[in-house]
């Protein structure tokens, strides 16, 4: 990879290892995550529910639990030109924190509980600022009853002064996406930000995010579960998988043409109005299997109904299938296709 | 619009409104009121100063002139009693602060940090809980002296392990909510987060333990001047009045020289007690919204209606 395309990226994770001491044991929870974010675009970051989606958000910021670490891989992040390698920072030094918040925003899936029931909102928001940017607290305020009134929180001038518990979950969560948004950050990460919330208000929460990516030139990596949603912000999708990055596109790519087995179970199992009602929805069958179950092959071979024995046996790299459409599977055939499925798959 | 007026209210004005709709926060504040009042216009009220010396009418019993009689040098016991209480309530209520000051510093980077820090800060808090307090104090006191304000340093310095433990204790269990974890991700400093973001949560019990410890050191001045070892004697404290009591004599025949100090001790520091219960109600966070109030309200209505 050249430099100059290297600029264009905000975000690019190189082998990231991510590894966590529980009692005597360390579980390898993510494993060899690459992926890079071209600057202003959408990713969406889809999986189940332990495959270390939030881990990777945890892993950019450097805010992992107490007994997580990243033990190999880069993680540069283009800030003001500049390439800096996340990795290398110090966690809690200025340059750090001067990214949380500043370059990076977050937005998280619990509104209620991340927010400080304690503080008035518009002060949590204008703190954000202050922390940032050399501002006076009135300029602040003005400011963030500007942004308030820009995500539609009726009435800003009023609601600055309210707390937490005093909002409904919407409002909370533009109030979250306030405070992440308000220092102009270059990338947005969303974890599971619409999760408790109806559908309704999931939708407007969206199209907010989408707007801002659109208006503001931000990049947003949206951690999610949700696959219609993915449809219909996303610009890029990393399916994961137990630690690993088993696909990752363009959401065509991914979405309408998906290569891996568990890519293509996901999208069997997403149910359809259209669809005949006779048929019973397909589910991905099976558990996820535990992290701590050390394999060397690929992790999904237990539930792959294309699984063959060397799928257990090597590891498996990832391959592009088309340009910027990369599979890690072994089962493909030199264009890129899976088998076509028989009966008698699982005994070859 | 009511409704708009009702959301708008502050939670510190719902909390006075609930505090003074709290029968034992009212009566609570109420005799505190009226001590600290009488304390600080002693001469006044009592019409004599606390150090007018009248040997001709010494140890008198409580009378007309004398409400609670005259000491052995003729010195009126209720100008005395009054004027004592600047000294106990002051005493109490500014090592109380200290002590919490020195305890919620502690309890809140050791909570927050945990580890070494807080191994360290812990092991300290043990050492000075179990070795017995008295003798800490008497320690210090030689180290020091008298006087009023060593009193204090010595209750701060041997006081604040309760504050500690408990703002500690706080602070493990809300460094694990999501909102610092949102603040760490918004790039706030350490001590931003602990001080600013986390405290202000720990805010009730800090209060409460604040009045429970006014009323400790109340009681601790006067058992140290009792002994002799507080506030020199030539200033009237509540502690120093009782020391008459030390005379057998006194005890026997001179009864409003103990009993009238002893009592102002108990009404104070009953007063400062019934507010910390009070609070430690308005603080609950079941009775942040206007329950108490109408509670109070029912309850009141309720015993009108029957004694009807």
């Amino acid at each position: 990879m050249t430099q100059s395309t290297a600029k264009d990226l905000i975000l690019d994770l190189k082998n990231v290892n991510v590894k966590f001491k529980v009692e005597d044991d360390t579980l390898h929870i993510l494993r060899d995550v690459s992926f890079s974010l071209p600057r202003g675009s959408f990713l969406c970051v889809v999986g189940e529910s332990g495959c270390g989606k939030s881990v990777t958000a945890q892993a950019i910021v450097q805010l992992l639990p107490d007994n997580g670490e990243i033990s190999s891989g880069e993680i540069h992040f283009s800030q003001n030109g500049q390439v800096v390698e996340l990795n290398k920072l110090e966690k809690f030094g200025k340059q750090m924190r001067d990214i949380r918040g500043g370059k990076i925003g977050m937005i998280f899936q619990d509104t209620l509980s991340s927010l400080n029931p304690a503080h008035k909102v518009g002060r949590q928001v204008a703190e954000s600022l202050l922390q940032h940017l050399p501002i006076s607290k009135a300029e602040a305020r003005t400011q963030v009853i500007e942004l308030f009134r820009k995500l539609g929180i009726p009435d800003p001038e009023r609601r600055y002064e309210a707390y937490p518990h005093e909002f409904s979950g919407g409002m909370r969560q533009r109030v979250m996406i306030a405070i992440a948004t308000v220092c102009e950050p270059d990338l947005v990460i969303a974890d599971e930000p619409t999760t408790a919330l109806d559908v309704t208000i999931q939708a407007q929460i969206m199209t907010l995010l989408k707007e801002l990516q659109k208006s503001a030139g931000k990049s947003f990596i949206l951690i999610t579960h949700n696959m219609a949603l993915v449809s219909e912000v996303a610009d890029h999708v990393a399916v994961m998988y137990l630690g690993r990055v088993v696909e990752y596109g363009t959401v065509d790519q991914v979405l309408r043409d998906p290569r891996h087995p568990y890519t293509k179970a996901l999208m069997a199992s997403v149910p359809t109005l259209d669809a005949d009602k006779d048929i019973e929805l397909q589910t991905v069958d099976g558990q996820t299997p535990s992290p701590a179950e050390v394999t060397i092959g690929c992790e999904f071979v237990g539930r792959c109904p294309y699984a063959i024995d060397v799928c257990k046996d090597r590891t498996i790299e990832m391959t592009q299938v088309n340009p910027g459409h990369d599979v890690r599977c072994i089962r493909l055939d030199s264009n890129g296709k899976l088998p076509v499925l028989t009966g008698g798959a699982k005994d070859e | 619009m009511k409704k708009n007026n009702q959301e708008q209210q502050s939670t510190a004005r719902i909390f006075i409104s609930n505090l003074l709709h709290n029968p034992s926060a009212i009566i609570g504040l109420t005799i505190i009121a009226i001590m600290i009042l009488s304390a600080i216009f002693a001469t006044q009220i009592a019409g004599v100063s606390p150090d007018y010396i009248d040997p001709v009418n010494g140890r008198q019993g409580p009378g007309w002139h004398h409400l609670m009689g005259t000491d052995q040098l003729g010195r009126d016991m209720f100008s005395r009693i009054l004027s004592g209480g600047r000294q106990s309530i002051y005493i109490g209520v500014i090592a109380s602060f200290l002590a919490n000051f020195i305890g919620t510093i502690l309890g809140s980077t050791a909570g927050y940090l945990g580890g070494k820090i807080d191994a360290v800060v812990m092991r300290l808090s043990e050492l000075v809980m179990t070795f017995p307090q008295l003798i800490l104090v008497l320690i210090f006191v030689s180290l020091l002296g008298q006087g009023i304000n060593n009193v204090i340093i010595v209750f701060a310095l041997t006081g604040w392990m309760t504050t500690f433990r408990l703002v500690r204790g706080e602070f493990f269990s809300l460094r694990e909510e999501a909102f610092v974890e949102a603040d760490r991700s918004f790039g706030f400093s350490k001590p931003r987060i602990i001080f600013r973001h986390i405290l202000p949560n720990t805010l009730s019990p800090i209060v409460v333990a604040f009045t429970i410890n006014i009323a400790i050191f109340i009681i601790a001045e006067a058992g140290l001047s009792f002994l002799g070892l507080g506030v020199p004697v030539t200033t009237p404290t509540w502690g120093n009045l009782l020391t008459a009591a030390q005379n057998p004599v006194v005890v026997n025949e001179y009864w409003w020289l103990w009993v009238f100090p002893a009592l102002s001790i108990a009404t104070f520091v009953l007063g400062v007690n019934f507010v910390g219960d009070g609070l430690r109600d308005v603080l609950d966070p079941r009775h942040k919204s206007l329950i108490a109030k109408n509670k109070w309200k029912k309850m009141l209505i309720g015993s009108l209606g029957r004694s009807k």
